[in-house]
Parts: structure tokens; sequence; C-alpha cells
């Protein structure tokens, strides 16, 4: 209860904000949310009203045992309402339900996207959140809505985009149609965007810390929290690192420049230059076709880890672009903390904090003002899956704080 | 599409261990055309409740079992339930059914031999109060030492600030060895000690007992013990699959655990 939100009486979002002010409180008592809102008792007394008849707000008891006039406490109800997440990706699908409270209340893992087209996917898809559902007893009706995290948005990028390997989900509106096959609202960010809200939820981290998420699949996305929100640029494109130039006389991209993050440090060229290595990439079972990238890639990920050298010194390779990269934005936003997530760090995230750590400490412009502090996200959960539930969460039920998609 | 079904224990919640068995596990299941499906559980008797749902609903082919004790409610209940399941359980139990066994003692070994070979010092084992433990590996390690005069068990609640208060309370008189329970709690005490000028691991040895990515990318490596979860994922996937297909019998053993010799120990 730091200060007083005023909201204007009209406000059609007074209802979500009155819930918010409940959920980031504990508990609290109508008095207080009078006092924290500028809204009169009456107001509020009727706002919850209606929050309790929708089960969305419960009364927990009374506060001041000790005398004086008795206020019953409010709080939020979390298992009130449910909220999915789902990672695209294609190595698995990764579906997250958390509840009101954005506790994680189950999982589901299936097949990736591969190689197969939307048509079929979609299908797939909506078949495996009713699944869900019913597994995890949760009625639809509790369901708030869905929250997909997938590669970058709307760019009509290339083949690298959704899936590596097929090009019709490039334009396809993932979105629409999995909201009319399923009957609830989906939302829909980038996997970095959703990774940075992902670990923002899950570590408390106060929402004065700004910080940047570094999120690695197939390519790269940076996810930024500024003042507790995620930063999300004209066409919420923010954070396309991956085209970043890091060696300007390096191999042409696919979006037309040369050089760039990802044609040099993403797996696909981790795994060409492996393959080149006849030694290795026999020892290591590499395939070397776009189909069994994410296979070669965690091969290679796994060996550099246990301290394989060849494997090493290509995992090195590619962090010391990503460490290069990670430093120009350190040095353009004055960050003081970066996060590492994504399947693409799973197994050799260790090498990669250790050369961006080593290259920013020495050279960030800010070295003698603040350190920066390099992390690798919780490998327990996926972030992308867990900001995308929240995503969902915050986009139905706190809609004043909706951050909007610009088109 | 077949699922796998696996109940976790809410206390499970951060315990990375469990977390890269269930990443491994997924990983086996998805190349045989399966998905997982896991739902958090408060206590033991909605666990029970859930089996039955899930028995009741269909589209579940088996089920996964963590921390199976001697006379199991949940082996009697599934097996009413005509669910195929295997189990993870511990080295000192008998089992009539598929399972991978982790022999906990082994892990308590390693270390034994890993603080031997290190000059003599008090050492304590911080770990989440004993009664909310319910992961397999934590509860049977506690048991035993116990029966052991390998550490000093501090029991806290399961949070930072009371894992790093446990920690400093326990290295106020001299050099020591810290254990922490959770990697968590080990790399937040590094950076700790580090912000108050204590030499580690001159004054204070930090080991974890769960490895994870987060102890490998610490400030400083932090010596974990690889208790091989992504390994014993994959045995009870296999496990699992052999039982749907029939196969009511055949046991695992897990890998031995090793010790990740890092700088802080
Ligand atoms: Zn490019």
């Amino acid at each position: 209860m730091s200060s007083v939100r005023r909201l204007g009486p009209s406000s059609e979002n007074t209802r979500s904000a009155i819930l918010d002010m409940i959920r980031s409180s504990g508990t609290v008592s109508r008095i207080e949310l009078a006092e924290m809102s500028g809204l009169t008792a009456t107001s509020i007394t009727r706002i919850v009203k209606s929050l309790i008849e929708d089960n969305l707000v419960v009364e927990t008891g009374f506060g001041d045992p000790t005398g004086g006039k008795r206020r019953s406490i409010l709080e939020l109800n979390p298992q009130a309402r449910f909220a999915v997440g789902l990672a695209l990706d294609d190595a698995r699908l990764t579906y997250v339900v958390a509840n009101l409270g954005g506790n994680v209340v189950g999982q589901l893992v299936s097949a990736g996207l591969g190689q197969k087209t939307p048509s079929i996917e979609i299908v797939r898809i909506a078949e495996e959140l009713k699944q869900l559902f019913t597994q995890l007893d949760i009625p639809v009706s509790h369901v708030v809505g869905v929250g997909l995290a997938g590669a970058g948005l709307d760019l009509g990028a290339g083949a690298e985009r959704l899936s590596v390997t097929a090009d019709e989900w490039d334009s396809f509106a993932i979105q629409e149609a999995l909201e009319s096959r399923i009957g609830l609202p989906v939302v829909r960010d980038n996997d970095a965007a959703c990774a940075a809200l992902g670990q923002f939820w899950v570590g408390r981290i106060p929402a004065t810390q700004d910080f940047a998420t570094l999120y690695m699949s197939n390519g790269f996305g940076l996810g930024l929290m500024v003042g507790g929100g995620v930063s999300r640029g004209a066409s919420s494109n923010v954070g396309e690192i991956g085209h970043m130039v890091v060696d300007i006389n390096g191999p042409d991209c696919w979006c037309g420049s040369r050089g760039c993050l990802e044609a040099v440090a993403a797996p696909r060229a981790i795994v060409a230059k492996a393959m080149r290595n006849r030694g290795l990439s026999t020892e290591l079972d590499l395939h070397g076709g776009d189909n069994k990238l994410r296979h070669d890639y965690n091969a290679i990920a796994r060996a550099a880890a246990s301290g394989e050298p060849r494997a090493t010194a290509l995992i090195e390779q590619s962090a010391q672009f990503v460490a290069a990269a990670i430093l120009s934005v350190v040095n353009v936003l004055d960050l003081d903390r970066v996060y590492l997530a994504g399947p693409g760090f799973a197994d050799a995230g260790a090498i990669y904090v250790r050369l961006i750590r080593d290259l920013v400490s020495r050279l960030a412009r800010t070295r003698s003002v603040h350190g920066v502090a390099v992390e690798l996200s919780d490998p327990g959960l996926d972030p992308a899956a867990l900001g995308a539930a929240t995503l969902a969460l915050q986009h139905t039920l706190i809609p004043h704080k909706r951050f909007e998609r610009q088109r | 599409m077949s699922g796998i079904a696996l109940a976790i224990p809410a206390s499970g919640n951060g315990d990375h261990f469990l977390d890269s068995l269930v990443h491994a596990l997924a990983d086996l299941l998805i190349q045989n055309g399966m998905s997982l499906i896991t739902k958090v559980i408060a206590d033991g008797q909605s666990e029970e409740q859930l089996y039955r749902h899930w028995a009741r609903v269909g589209r579940i082919s088996g089920v996964v079992l963590l921390e199976v004790r001697a006379n199991d409610r949940r082996v009697k209940l599934l097996r009413s339930l005509g669910m195929p399941f295997a189990a993870v359980v511990d080295a000192t139990l008998d089992v009539d059914f598929p399972a991978v066994i982790v022999d906990l003692a082994a892990s308590i070994s390693v270390l034994r031999r890993f603080l031997a070979a290190r000059p003599h010092r008090r050492a304590f084992y911080i770990t989440r109060p004993v009664e909310r433990v319910t992961t397999l590996s934590n509860t049977a390690l506690i048991e035993a030492i116990a029966a052991d005069d390998l550490f000093d068990v501090v029991e806290t609640e399961h949070s930072v600030d009371a894992a790093l208060t446990a920690g400093s309370t326990a290295s106020a008189a001299g050099p020591v060895t810290l254990v922490f329970d959770s990697d968590v709690h080990a790399v937040a005490a590094l950076a700790a000690f580090h912000t108050r000028g204590i030499s580690v691991p001159e004054d204070v040895a930090i080991i974890s007992w769960t490895n994870s990515a987060l102890c490998q990318s610490a400030r400083r490596s932090i010596t974990a013990l690889d208790r091989r979860g992504s390994e014993i994922g994959t045995l009870i996937g296999a496990r699992i699959i052999d039982a749907i297909a029939g196969d009511q019998v055949s046991h695992d053993r897990a890998p031995e655990p090793f010790i990740i010799v890092g700088e802080t120990a």
C-alpha cells in the first residue's frame, strides 16, 4: 500500500483495477481499497460485491481482532480462474497452466512443430488444450484465455522464424485460427518478451529493476522489462537482436544483411561448422539437415558442457559473438541485469554466461559505476510458456494494464 | 497422442533434480510419439483423487510415481484402477513392479568420500523442514543423516533468506562446509559471502546437493552433486513405455551419482 492511485469514476476498467489492487495487496479491507483508489466507499462496496459474486475475490475473515470496528478482509481467490501459456518450439510444445495467483498448476509437453504444416498442427493444439483441461480437471468456463509465445512477429521473415522447416507458418494467422477453434481469447507475443515477463513473475524482481532477457531457440530475441512492463516498440518487434551485425565481413544472412548474430552464432551456424569436422560429426551422430537441427545442436551443447574440446570451441565461438551483442545492448540501454533463457541455453548455458560476463565486466562503459549481472534464468521452468500464461491473465483480467500490440 | 501422467508434490516446486528428471522424461516420451502431463498436488489425498480422475476420464496410458514407500497405497490404488505405472524408488525397498532404483546411500557415500579427502571441518546440511520434504531424495537423505554423524542437519524455512541466516550462523564459529539442499540457496550463499568479504572455500566451503546450470554458471562454479536426474528421467520413461506394453516386472538401477568439483569446495 504505497501510494494512492486515483481512478476515473467512469472508467470501464475500474473493476479490473480494483481486482489488481486486491491481488497485489495480498489481503486488504474495503476501507483500504477506498483509500488506495480514491473511490467512494459506496463504489468500492458495489465493485467488491460483483467481484465476490464472480468468485474472483473471497472474504477471509476479520481484521483488527483486538477491538474497534471489525473490518472484513478480502483476498484474491487464486483457483477461480486459469490461463494457459503455450511456448511454440520446434523441439517441443510446452503448455503451462497458471491460476489467478500466477502459480503453475500443471503442464503438458508434447511433440514440437517440426515439419508439420499449420493446418494440421492447429487441430492438434486445439485437441491438446481440450485434453489438458480435462486431465487437470479445470472447467473451460474457468479459463480466461491462452497466451502464445513464439519467435518474432509480423515481419514476414524467412523460414527461420516459427519453424525452421515449414515456411507455411510464416503467413499463418495462428492467433485468429486458434481463437475460432477453441472459443477462448488468444493473445500472442514473441518468446523473448514472454520469457522476460515470466522471469519477472517468478523471480520476484522489483518493478524498479529493469532487465533484459536474451532468448535463444533457433534464433535470438531480446525481451526488455522496463518499469515492470514489457517494452514493445512500434511493431512489437523490439529486441530483434538476432540481426544485430556482429561481423561486418561475416556470411550473408537471410534477412538481407550480413554477419548478423543469427548467421554466425545461432544453432544452425554452429551445426554447419560442426558438420565440416568429419570426426566430430560422426562421434556426435550429427545429421546436418534442418529437420534434425535441434537434435544436432543439443548433442554439440551437451558435449561442450562435459568438456569435449572441439564442441567447446564451437560453443565458445558462438558465445563470443553473443557476448559482443550483449555488450552493445548493455552500453546502449545502460542495463545492470541480463538473463539468458530458452532451449538454446539448456545444456551449454554456463559457457555463454561465463563469456558474456567476462566481456561485459571488462568492457562495459558503465563498469566503473555499476556491475552487470549475467545469469541463467531458472532452469526448472519454461519462462516463455509461463510468461505467455501471465500475458493471458493480464490481458483478460487486468485490461487497464494491457499492453496492446500496435499494428 | 497417448499421454503419460505425473503428479508433482507442491513441495517439489523449484527442485531442479526433479526438473531435470521431468525434462528428460518428456524428451523420451516425445521421441516415442507420446506426451507428458503433470499436475501439482497439495497432498497424498489429492494425489489419490487425481489418479481416480485420470482413470475415469481416460486417455492417460500410464502413470509415473515418485517417492514410493514401503506398502505404498498408491501402488494398490493404481493396480485396482488398472492403470499401468512405473516408479522411482529407493534401493532399500523391495519392489514387484516396474521401477528405477535409486541408491540414495550411494549419494551420501560419494559426499562422504569427497569430504574425507579434504581438511576436516564441521559440515552442516541446510534443508527445508523435514516434515515438509516430500521429494524422493531429500526425505531418505535426512533419514540417513539422522543415523550418521556426517553432518549437523539444520532445518529452516524454504527461502533464500532463511537458508542464508542458517548458513551464517553455522559458519560464525570458524571454517565450515555448508551443504545446501537447494542449488538456488547455494548460489545465493556464494553471492552473500562474497559481499561480506568471507572467503569461499577457505572460510566457508559450499556444496550443492543438487547440480544444475545455476551451479555451473555462478560467479564461481559451485561444487555440486550430480544425482543423475536426466538419466533417471530417461530410464523411467523406458520403464513406463515397457509397462504399457505389458512388462510389469523389469527394474533398472540409476547410474552412480558423482561430484562435480567446482571452485567452492
Ligand atoms: Zn540478419
